[in-house]
């Protein structure tokens, strides 16, 4: 056993060191990443601050027709000559609203007054809730001052508060406007966050995997690798591991980066723009989740660096490989953005989709809703297709084909068959 | 002699380009199985991968379907139950203490409201005379706990109602108590308002189809196009046939140009395939009436496909020239796959901007290639396009197109891309041409200037900007100039200047900062940021509860020193041996611009920066810029502490006085000359 | 002259070796129906000498006139006039020999009415028939070699730069590329041929230049050399020549 785990290890770091001698690698595995991740988040920060700013120099155009009754004239008057608002008038303000070209149309029906807005349109839901400000701040203007004259508290006003809390989760979470919008960014984030790992540990793997295997055929190195005194399970294993190392390594950089990037911005951003409408409880990650993201991520690699090592063992060429190795990519790429839609839930079908499973579990556990048995489904799943691709790989290392490499294609593996050594 | 000296003697000169291009096409086709695998795969794959989530996310969403709003009640409150019963769209069921979280877990009510004993207590009290209130202002406000599952987005859409209902019981209660205060009519005053939406609001999964299928389709042509550009340069180089090439009598230039336009024509077949295997599986698939008759206010037409297709046209070249621009820097296929990843990396995270809710109509974005197109076709879907804004993303796509494949075509002239071939130090220095080593150590700057920096303000926001200045930019840049071993005086320009550019530095001081404002506020209208950005950037460089000696200290005197030795000093010093002048300085207001890492400073700070280049140039000394800088940040210190109003005339005057004086100190030399 | 090189100069760099001259100031002249063999180890500059001349690299100084046509001011009609074939020039995998021949005819702008007779030409002179519409990929080393050699003359130029053709081939490819080697010069047209292999400049060789650190020490005859060193073995000549230079 302890003969076995040093050839292992030797394998192992052999496969390592030809890995990280070229500098690309490491330049545009990692470092890249690191640069580009706070680009990214400044641009996406200054797009919001734009966004916003553009939202403070907004004008409402506002259909109010003429009233009688003091009170609708005041407020009226009002919005006339607030910021933001902008009286116009119109024929058929219905239609106009619809069409978009006033943003608001306020209608008198029986002494009350009617809001109509098409919310699905740019402007219009800042429009209302801008008049909705408008209004109740000349009314809380007014009475404050009614209840100045009074000599009354304001508490006068405060009858009793009341607050969201979720039934899942400890923490209280604060209701506030902003509570949507925190909402969204923060899936829009972790979608991200898992879109870049779905892709960057792939990436990852397919370099190593190219290495370990590919390249002895091309480099005509296989036949002294086959030679050699180590059984063919050390020598997959080793390599197998040097691309699982590799794949995770890819992965945990990238996760931190990212982490840490958000979480700068996030803090230095706290007053800026958008931001700010945000609470901070919404971002807060859970041990929990953290885990569970990072076990996520350790199982996707394994899956990953054993399809890569299994495509790698099968193809002729770099070329060869590189296309072989693209499909699984192409596949997973946009599987995060699916499993990120809200609705899309880890059920007893979605469970038994490879990578997607694991998506939905991170997503699950964000949720506070895993349910134990699904997500043993997922893992188990993923575990044995793991094993199954490592099985295949050990019995394609043994056949003649594999020496040869002349017929050797996608399906070998499959119709694997013979010893070629006896080993 | 052969007839070779002769080119095309009778024949028609076929252009050599086309000639290129048709063997490239044949080569790449003939890779029937690379072609397959990146063509039929997404075609297939794709649509399935965005009709099929909608349709499931629709069934989950539609299970959870229902408008009246279950609220449970724990605890004891007759009036707050009768109201909730008495408002629309909302059930009332009496809970206790101990199964509510069974109820809600088990969906039997969708909100469980918590009355605390001090809420009822305080709802049934009487208040009769003013006395009564005062004793309000001491004990804290009752709250209400409302519990319920914010996963269920369903009940979150209708939890409106429930609010609604519950104001509407404070607004009764607030009513009463003003009522006793002889103001009851302060609230009755006033005119109810209410709101109306005309058109069927939009859930999040309604906007699934238009955010997600344009990622697709740009995910789709970068890995489409990559391979082929990978095979066609990169593969020529390592299988050795690239020399072979490069001595056929043909122009560098065509050979690249044939190529883009092979990796072009596999980027528009994928597109037009996708397109018409999306439109199909939404028109004929099993899908068609859950997602596209289900959703009338989308437009999934044939115009709009055209349309989509012909916004695309544009992205697809300039997509083929970015695979190609990235094949030819790399020499063997390990170093493409290398290089594949960041340019996946960039692509989609601009192709993602069609998924931020909120960027629909940016004007902005409409600029950036990939992002405009994203959002341009998400908007055609949405039947939100405008004439302007496709034909803006159109040209301005176009032109980006343009430029690449142009610098793409240029780059099989760089013997050091070709063969490998690099620069010793001595050429290096002689010529500046540095733009590599330039490039990385912008990217050390940078990333440390971003993780170091923001770390550092975290902490103390004074001792941040000291230790940025000293150790992010003044020692980085001399640690580049011991790197390119130049002579450090005159690389830095340590010289004595000439007094009369002193003096147009001190001049411009007041000038720069009354100008930068004026520059501000005329950008502000085409390109405005928040009010919120402005107190920050206020904050940052004024933390409240310091003196104003301390500031100008700090955040004027060390930018001074360290930002001209940086920029003026180490950047312009190198970078002079292979600019022209003119060149020169815009580049280095440029740099100094986007240093600031903020698109609403490059103008200002770029103009400063171009003002500061210019003076360390005709001075020859690096001295007035460091003067210039230092009294541009102090006055705009001193203006910001004491609030002063720059717009005044006096200060618009001063400023103009200041540009005069810096006028004739500046153009003085000419006379002198004239003398002598 | 068919081709005058003057005083070309190419300096590279590399981390380990710092700035060195890789060529530096080689002239020689070589006419029509003459074989000039540059003869030295590897590193010796034959093949930047060659690849500038063959315009591929730009000489930091110097220049090379091929038929006339400066390789500085006019590579086009430089490589109008030359062929260029290298033991590291590889074929496009997936097109058929006659695509290829056709392909680079159609870029060195042979008369496309006599091209396809040129062609037929080439395939009968080397053979090819057999193969000639077979991938290449699927071609062995040897039919590889003739494809690369037709593909070289398909323009029918005057002036040929051979960069180690035979690096890598058995005696059999070999003797093919000999073959081609005095055919060519019997049809008047000036071959400058590098190698290292000593046997193979002796026999082939109308010149021989020896060039050693990136520079041409000595060019002439066999017999010249002969006479300018004593020895008589083109090994024993390098030799003294190159330990001559050396160590003054």
């Amino acid at each position: 056993m302890m003969e076995f785990l040093r050839r292992l290890w030797v394998v192992f770091r052999k496969e390592m060191i030809h890995c990280y001698r070229d500098p690309h690698v490491v330049i545009y595995g990692v470092l890249f990443p690191l640069l580009f991740y706070p680009a990214a988040a400044i641009a996406m920060l200054e797009i919001g601050i734009f966004q916003e700013g553009k939202r403070e120099q907004e004008t409402y155009r506002i259909v109010f027709p003429e009233s009688k009754e003091p009170n609708i004239a005041a407020i009226r008057d009002v919005l006339a000559n607030s910021k933001r608002g902008k009286l116009v008038t119109s024929s058929d303000p219905m239609k106009d609203l619809k069409d978009g070209n006033i943003e608001a149309f306020v209608e008198e029906a029986n002494g009350k007054l009617v809001v109509k807005v098409a919310s699905s349109l740019p402007l219009s839901e800042s429009a209302n809730n801008y008049i909705n400000k408008v209004i109740e701040s000349r009314r809380m203007k007014n009475i404050r001052k009614e209840l100045a004259d009074k000599n009354a508290p304001v508490e006068v006003m405060r009858v009793f508060t009341f607050e969201l809390n979720d039934a899942k989760r400890t923490k209280a979470k604060e209701e506030n406007k902003g509570g949507d919008a925190a909402g969204v960014i923060f899936r829009y984030l972790l979608a991200s966050v898992i879109c870049v790992l779905v892709l960057c540990i792939p990436a990852g793997a397919v370099y190593p995997a190219i290495c370990a295997f590919t390249e002895e055929r091309e480099k005509k190195t296989l036949e002294s690798t086959l030679v050699a005194a180590v059984s063919t399970e050390c020598l997959m294993a080793g390599k197998f591991l040097s691309v699982f190392v590799v794949a995770l390594m890819s992965g945990i950089l990238n996760l931190i980066g990212m982490s840490l990037v958000i979480w700068l911005m996030l803090s230095q951003a706290k007053e800026l723009s958008g931001l700010s409408r945000l609470s901070g409880s919404s971002f807060q990650v859970s041990f929990e989740t953290g885990a569970c993201l990072f076990a996520a991520t350790v199982l996707f690699s394994l899956l990953v660096s054993a399809m890569f090592s299994l495509l790698g063992a099968t193809t002729k060429s770099f070329k060869e490989a590189q296309n072989m190795l693209t499909v699984p990519l192409l596949i997973f790429t946009p599987m995060p953005i699916a499993g990120m839609l809200p609705g899309v839930l880890l059920s007893k079908t979605l469970a038994f989709v490879p990578v997607l499973n694991l998506i939905l579990w991170v997503k699950s556990a964000v949720r506070g809703d895993a349910d134990l048995a699904l997500v043993g489904i997922a893992v188990g799943e993923t575990l044995f297709l793991t094993c199954a691709m490592l099985f295949l790989l050990n019995r394609l290392i043994r056949t003649e084909k594999f020496v040869l490499g002349d017929h050797i294609d996608i399906w070998a593996p499959l119709f694997a068959r013979g010893r070629a050594n006896g080993r | 002699m052969s007839s070779s000296t002769t080119p095309m003697a009778n024949g028609k000169p076929m252009s050599k380009t086309s000639i290129v291009f048709f063997k490239e096409l044949k080569e790449v086709l003939r890779d029937y199985r690379t072609l397959i695998m990146m063509i039929i795969i997404p075609t297939l794959f794709y649509p399935a991968m965005l009709v099929f989530p909608a349709t499931f996310a629709k069934q989950s969403i539609a299970k959870l379907g229902q408008n009246t709003v279950k609220v449970g009640i724990v605890g004891d409150c007759k009036p707050l139950e009768q109201h909730l019963e008495a408002a629309e769209h909302l059930k009332v069921i009496q809970l206790s203490e101990s199964d509510y979280r069974e109820k809600l877990k088990s969906n039997e009510v969708d909100v469980a409201v918590m009355v605390p004993p001090e809420f009822t207590e305080a709802i049934s009290r009487d208040y009769t005379t003013q006395q009564d209130f005062s004793d309000l202002k001491k004990g804290p406000v009752p709250a209400l706990k409302l519990v319920l599952d914010t996963n269920r987005e369903k009940v979150l859409f209708s939890m409106s109602n429930v609010y609604a209902a519950i104001a509407e019981f404070q607004e009764e209660y607030i009513k009463n108590r003003l009522r006793v205060l002889d103001i009851g009519n302060a609230w009755e005053r006033e005119t109810k308002v209410k709101f109306d939406d005309v058109l069927p609001k939009q859930s999040e999964t309604d906007n699934m189809l238009p955010q997600f299928a344009p990622y697709l389709m740009i995910l789709m042509v970068l890995l489409a196009t990559s391979y082929p550009a990978i095979d066609l340069i990169t593969g020529e180089r390592q299988r050795g046939t690239l020399a072979l090439l490069l001595v056929a009598p043909v122009e560098r230039r065509s050979i690249m140009y044939g190529k883009i336009i092979v990796v072009v024509l596999v980027g528009l077949l994928t597109t037009v395939l996708g397109v018409i295997s999306i439109a199909a599986t939404l028109q004929f698939g099993p899908v068609k009436s859950t997602v596209v008759d289900a959703h009338p206010q989308f437009d999934f037409g044939l115009t709009a496909w055209l349309l989509v297709l012909f916004v695309m046209m544009p992205l697809v070249v300039f997509i083929s020239s970015l695979s190609v621009f990235v094949a030819a820097l790399t020499r063997t296929f390990q170093q493409a796959q290398g290089y594949l990843f960041p340019l996946l990396l960039v692509t989609l995270f601009l192709a993602s901007a069609a998924q931020i809710p909120e960027l629909a109509d940016n004007a902005f974005l409409k600029v950036v290639p990939i992002a405009n197109t994203t959002l341009c076709i998400k908007q055609i879907i949405t039947r939100h396009q405008t004439w302007q804004g496709i034909l803006i993303t159109f040209v301005s796509s176009t032109i980006a197109a343009i430029l690449l494949a142009r610098s793409a075509a240029g780059l099989l002239q760089r013997e050091d891309l070709l063969l490998g071939v690099q620069l010793s130090p001595k050429k290096k220095m002689e010529t500046g041409s540095y733009s590599r080593e330039l490039v990385i150590f912008g990217g050390i700057v940078f990333f440390m200037l971003f993780y170091f920096g923001q770390l550092l303000s975290l902490w103390n926001v004074m001792a941040s900007l000291v230790i940025t200045q000293i150790f992010l930019i003044l020692c980085p840049a001399l640690a580049f100039l011991h790197y390119t071993r130049s002579p450090v005086l005159e690389t830095l320009s340590f010289k004595k200047p000439s007094p009369r550019y002193v003096i147009a530095a001190l001049a411009l001081g007041f000038a720069t900062v009354v100008i930068s404002m004026l520059i501000l506020t005329v950008q502000t209208k085409f390109l405005p940021y928040s009010e919120a950005y402005g107190r920050q950037m206020q904050l940052m460089l004024m933390p409240p509860g310091r003196e104003l000696w301390q500031i100008i200290l700090v955040a004027a005197l060390m930018p001074a020193i360290c930002e001209e030795i940086f920029f003026r000093g180490v950047l312009q010093g190198i970078l002079r041996k292979n600019l022209p002048k003119k060149k020169l300085i815009l580049v280095i207001g440029l740099l100094f611009g986007v240093f600031h890492l903020s698109m609403f400073r490059i103008l200002p700070t770029g103009l400063l920066g171009v003002l500061l280049a210019y003076l360390t140039l005709a001075s020859g000394s690096i001295f007035p810029s460091m003067c210039l800088h230092f009294m541009h940040n102090a006055y705009y210190l001193w203006s910001s502490f004491y609030k002063v109003d720059l717009d005044s005339t006096l200060c618009i005057s001063l400023a103009f006085g200041g540009l005069v004086v810096a006028a004739v100190a500046l153009g003085w030399k000419p006379a002198q000359t004239e003398e002598k | 002259m068919a081709v005058e090189v003057k005083d070309l100069r190419k300096t590279f760099f590399d981390a380990k070796r710092g700035e060195f001259l890789a060529v530096d100031g080689i002239s020689f002249n070589c006419s029509q129906g003459e074989i000039v063999g540059l003869l030295g180890p590897n590193g010796a500059g034959k093949t930047t000498t060659l690849r500038m001349i063959a315009t591929i690299l730009r000489p930091d100084e110097g220049t090379a006139k091929i038929n006339g046509f400066d390789i500085n001011t006019d590579p086009q009609g430089v490589r109008k006039n030359l062929g260029f074939l290298s033991s590291e020039t590889g074929l496009y995998e997936r097109l058929t020999p006659r695509e290829i021949l056709n392909y680079f005819g159609q870029l060195s702008d042979y008369p496309p009415d006599k091209l396809n007779q040129r062609i037929e030409d080439l395939i009968k002179l080397f053979e090819m028939g057999e193969f000639a519409d077979t991938r290449c990929e699927r071609l062995s080393t040897g039919m590889k070699q003739k494809v690369s050699i037709a593909r070289a003359i398909v323009h029918d130029p005057p002036v040929m730069a051979l960069d180690e053709p035979t690096s890598g081939l058995d005696i059999i490819t070999s003797q093919n590329t000999y073959q081609f080697i005095r055919d060519s010069k019997a049809q008047g047209k000036c071959i400058i041929f590098s190698t290292h292999i000593m046997s193979e400049a002796e026999k082939l060789c109308d010149r021989i230049g020896i060039i050693h650190r990136g520079k041409l020490f000595a060019m002439g005859t066999l017999e010249e050399l002969r006479e300018l060193t004593g020895a008589h073995y083109l090994e024993d000549i390098f030799l003294a020549i190159v330990k001559e230079q050396v160590d003054v």
